[in-house]
């Protein structure tokens, strides 16, 4: 599939050796991708933010709010993709948008650059450092308040990196990025925005906790097993993922442990009223994945005692 | 949701009921409920007359109900009141008397029974024109006893021309004229039925229009004491649920209401989730109406352009790039 190009303008190529002065004119090197999906309340900031950064692609998932227009008003490239996941979404963007810089940021539409983070990236898009990749930090901005507690503070993402050098894990949902060569950690950080009002924050927490309970239903009910522990606890990170999928959904009181977790034991009470929400509307998320999963197991029960019966003649 | 039962080897056992047949209409107001109609219908199976008003089902609802001999007509919903009144309005029904029965509630014998006792041949025995009715709420297959706010009453049954109904939060109120006399019979009410997600996405909907009416009474100051104590148990509840709209912590508190005062914890495990599902409902309520009372969002913005602030745009972009038009800027402030 051929990319089209939103500009009418072909993407001029790539010199081997860019020179400073090229850099400079070119954006300091740096291509920004955003990709969307019916982002109209928030992509017109990003993209102005992010244009100060460098060339602006969205890459688009079919949005039906006109996001495309107002990307394309604000001055970015807007390529539109057909989604399938996240991942293969901005693997596919990686390898077809008409990037022309050396280096390349993946920011969310309710993500913007701080001024010190642009700085910084500037700073290491021109030196030339030895690392591929640099992991950006970020702070949720909640009800007015910048929320550094409750365990959601540092939450660091590989987001910049050499075009080229770094690609998406293939896997459906948190799906993390792999990286040729070595990383490094950005001091400065960039904002999360979350202003979405809560009715918008149930809709889409009765989804997730529906996929969720699926997903425990299949490990507790229909024998599919997770790695054995003893080969887990090696890796530090495979340790954590074994407690979230394996321990975590077998606890009792969950939703409470969730909300003493970040509003106690991390710090979630010096956030004010914004930890306190956050932390409350975990806990009734946590809540909606336990007894969806109760009912799902009693239906699978119900069907299992009812279906031989019912299926012999 | 998708597979339906054989429906057609239900038969309406009608004959059964052929002594005690109350002169009653059953009006049952239907939006995508293939999971209930069949059951619904099934217990009104002493009645000749089922109307099923629909509005614009996509999935079975329609052909099921048809098939169980009930006659369908379709409006499109606005408002529980407006529905119910439309259904008076335009629904041609047999009888004088009519029972508005939603699809997730059945109709025990003894309701039948009863409803054939206090209307009498041709309906004209009592001064009344229309009646509450108590419903059992069955959650997890447990009758929520005591927290489900037990007999919780409501008027289904009614005389065709002197009641009518108006919109009240997310539900309706009735606005008879003349008497309201009082069921003893209650009726079965699976508020569950379709599970779970789809009564938390009711529930997000339903705290939405709650704390509309909520923000209203809250500014009215719509609050009576003496309501709140007097023995009738209707306008007991209906003024403490105004009176819930002044509270903070009301979660909390109706938590602690439902589960110890009430004593739902005697109604064991599938009672302690009944109050732990209303509190949450409760919460978002809250939420929603400290939502409309503060701006967040607008402090959220204040903040987001306080961390943005900088002197000036820091590049611009190359001009081969240039679009037409706008300037490069900092986020808009």
């Amino acid at each position: 599939m051929s990319v089209p190009s939103t500009n009418g303008q072909a993407a001029p190529a790539l010199p081997a050796v860019p020179s400073p002065m090229e850099l400079f004119q070119r954006g300091h090197g740096i291509d920004v991708l955003i990709p969307t999906l019916n982002e109209k309340l928030h992509i017109e900031e990003a993209v102005l933010n992010a244009r100060t950064v460098g060339n602006v692609f969205v890459l688009d998932s079919l949005s039906t709010d006109g996001t495309q227009e107002i990307a394309r008003k604000a001055g970015a490239h807007v390529v539109e993709h057909k989604f399938v996941d996240y991942a293969k979404q901005k693997n596919w963007g990686l390898e077809n948008l008409p990037f022309t810089g050396e280096w390349v940021f993946i920011l969310d539409a309710d993500e913007r650059f701080t001024p010190g983070l642009r700085e910084e990236l500037f700073r290491v898009a021109a030196s030339g450092a030895g690392h591929n990749g640099y992991y950006v930090n970020r702070v949720v901005l909640y009800m007015g308040h910048a929320v550094r507690h409750g365990g959601l503070y540092p939450s660091w993402n590989l987001r910049f990196f050499r075009r080229g050098k770094a690609r998406y894990e293939d896997r459906a949902v948190h799906e993390h990025m792999l990286c040729e060569g070595s990383a490094d950690y950005l001091k400065d950080e960039m904002l999360h925005i979350r202003r979405e009002p809560l009715h918008e924050w149930v809709r889409k927490h009765v989804r997730y906790a529906d996929l969720e309970s699926t997903e425990w239903l299949k490990m507790r009910m229909l024998g599919q097993q997770g790695a054995a522990p003893e080969r887990l606890f090696r890796d530090v990170l495979k340790y954590r993922w074994y407690l979230r999928r394996e321990v975590w959904p077998r606890m009792p009181f969950r939703p409470l442990l969730r909300f003493a977790y970040m509003y106690a034991a991390r710090m979630g009470i010096l956030d004010g009223r914004a930890g306190l929400r956050l932390a409350a509307l975990n806990a009734c998320y946590e809540y909606m994945i336990g007894l969806m999963y109760r009912e799902k197991r009693q239906r699978l029960i119900e069907s299992r005692a009812r279906g031989l019966p019912s299926n012999t003649p | 949701m998708s597979q339906v039962g054989p429906i057609i080897e239900v038969e309406l056992d009608r004959d059964r009921y052929r002594g005690q047949r109350p002169p009653v209409s059953v009006v049952i107001l239907t939006f995508n409920e293939e999971a209930n109609i069949a059951d619904c219908i099934k217990s009104c199976a002493w009645c000749d007359d089922i109307q099923v008003l629909d509005s614009g089902s996509s999935d079975q609802t329609v052909p099921i109900a048809l098939a169980l001999g009930a006659t369908v007509h379709t409006n499109k919903f606005k408002s529980f009141g407006d529905q119910r009144n439309w259904a008076i309005d335009h629904i041609p029904c047999k009888h004088p008397w009519h029972f508005h029965l939603d699809a997730d509630e059945r109709f025990t014998p003894e309701v039948v029974a009863e409803m054939a006792t206090i209307l009498g041949p041709g309906g004209a025995t009592t001064p009344h024109v229309c009646f509450l009715s108590p419903s059992k709420m069955i959650f997890l297959g447990r009758w929520i006893k005591r927290s489900a706010g037990y007999p919780n009453y409501q008027v289904r049954l009614f005389k065709f021309g002197v009641c009518r109904f108006m919109d009240f939060g997310h539900g309706q109120r009735e606005v008879p004229q003349g008497s309201v006399g009082t069921m003893v019979e209650p009726y079965r009410h699976y508020g569950f039925s379709k599970g779970l997600a789809d009564w938390l996405y009711k529930h997000n909907h339903y705290s939405g229009r709650e704390a509309e009416e909520g923000l209203l009474i809250r500014a009215e100051h719509r609050m009576s004491w003496g309501a709140m104590l007097t023995a009738d148990a209707t306008r007991r509840r209906r003024a403490a649920k105004n009176f819930a709209y002044f509270l903070r912590f009301r979660a909390v508190w109706r938590f602690l209401y439902n589960f110890i005062l009430r004593l739902g914890f005697l109604d064991g495990l599938a009672g302690f989730h009944y109050c732990a599902m209303i509190s949450m409902y409760e919460y978002w309520i809250e939420l929603k109406i400290r939502e409309a009372q503060q701006r967040w969002t607008a402090e959220t913005d204040a903040l987001v352009v306080r961390m943005l602030s900088t002197p000036k745009p820091a590049v611009m972009m190359p001009p081969a790039q240039q679009p037409t038009g706008t300037a490069p800027q900092e986020a808009r402030s």
